[in-house]
């Protein structure tokens, strides 16, 4: 069935990244004003899927690719159920092929190690962008 | 200045009726049996201590609160099952209402864009309404780069710029220190005449409510089972209308 298949690391890191995503989207919704912003936009006519996708979206962006950089990083370290698993993701195969060719190895790690610097040094930019043109103290 | 707020329709205001309205928070009771009538065009204001049950009745009118009894007329229809989307009210909230991700003019024409009015069509009425509240020079600006007071006259011009049936204004001016207070009530009596929109007002503020108003509604902490407001004329009525045009 699903074992054995990538579908079951769906399913892991699904349950894996829904705290994270749960802390960090209500951090962005408790900056708004949500309350009064759904009213406001239910009173001009707007839908609740309207609501959603023009207005509360849009206001708590930073907090969204936040939570899928966070994410993200999570995934890439993994390496403990995805091997009870057997699956052969990132990191289970950084260590396995670390037992032949440890120059590798050392190469992809420091890669992700790049990568991860890289994803991170992107998001803060956005998010000090937006913050900037935002204006906010 | 001519706008597209004079044309016929929007001269015409709806006229409102609340009829034995309840609405109870568990044990706490709103009110019971709150009647309110408002002719076409009317600015009446409800006066009241925190805690009355005035802005949950506002809220009623706009469909943002569901009420356990009682009927709520607009024109003669009663709204009840309508949802706040579909009721055509004009809301100014007490504050931090705008739109954080958009300009001011975009926010006025937040509503327009809902219903489908072609990109030029509903810039040119943003920018109408924004002249209307003076607000012409900062329509490129963010609602965080404006004042309090320049904050409250974009929520009005984006609350008058679907051609609402009703405005609903909850303690719009509470949030503003007392000068701007004062000119901008000034402000919203003049446009509310010149549109000649019905209008609830709510307030807890016995001068802003006197000024204002064309005839005020008194509501008391409802301890008592009804909450009846009990009507005084303002000073000022439609008809001394002159005495705004300044």
């Amino acid at each position: 069935m699903i074992n054995g298949t990538p579908v079951i690391l769906v399913l892991e890191y699904v349950v894996l990244a829904l705290p994270f995503t749960y802390r960090t989207l209500d951090a962005g919704l408790a900056a708004i004003s949500l309350p009064t912003l759904v009213e406001a936009a239910r009173s001009l006519g707007a839908s609740w899927p309207t609501v959603l996708l023009r207005v509360i979206v849009p206001n708590i962006r930073s907090a969204v690719f936040g939570a899928a950089f966070l994410n993200l990083a999570l995934v890439l370290g993994e390496y403990t159920l995805a091997s009870i698993l057997l699956m052969d993701p990132f990191p289970v195969w950084t260590v396995s092929i670390g037992q032949s060719e440890a120059g590798v190895s050392v190469a992809v790690s420091l890669l992700s190690l790049l990568v991860a610097f890289l994803l991170l040094f992107v998001l803060s930019h956005v998010a000090g962008r937006r913050k900037a043109s935002r204006g906010v103290a | 200045m001519k706008t597209v707020l004079e044309t016929p329709q929007a001269k015409t205001g709806a006229s409102v009726e609340l009829r034995g309205l309840r609405r109870e928070f568990g044990e706490v009771r709103a009110f019971d049996g709150l009647d309110l009538t408002i002719s076409p065009g009317e600015l009446v204001a409800l006066l009241g201590p925190s805690g009355c049950g005035k802005t949950t009745a506002l809220r009623v009118l706009a469909g943002l609160e569901a009420v356990d009894a009682g009927e709520v007329l607009v024109d003669g229809t009663d709204v009840v099952g309508v949802p706040a989307s579909k009721r055509e009210m004009g809301m100014v909230f007490q504050a931090y209402s705008l739109f954080p991700n958009l300009t001011v003019r975009d926010n006025v024409a937040f509503g327009l864009r809902l219903r489908g009015v072609a990109t030029a069509a509903r810039q040119k009425r943003a920018r109408e309404l924004l002249e209307l509240v003076g607000l012409s020079p900062q329509e490129k600006r963010y609602p965080h780069q404006l004042s309090g007071g320049q904050q409250q006259r974009v929520a009005l011009a984006r609350a008058l710029a679907i051609e609402p049936r009703v405005l609903l204004l909850d303690e719009p001016l509470s949030a503003l220190d007392a000068l701007v207070r004062t000119q901008l009530r000034d402000e919203i009596r003049r446009l509310q005449l010149r549109v000649g929109i019905t209008t609830l007002f709510v307030t807890h503020d016995q001068e802003e409510a006197l000024s204002i108003a064309d005839r005020v509604g008194v509501m008391r902490a409802s301890s008592s089972a009804t909450a009846r407001p009990s009507f005084t004329p303002g000073p000022r009525r439609r008809s001394s209308r002159s005495s705004w045009a300044r």
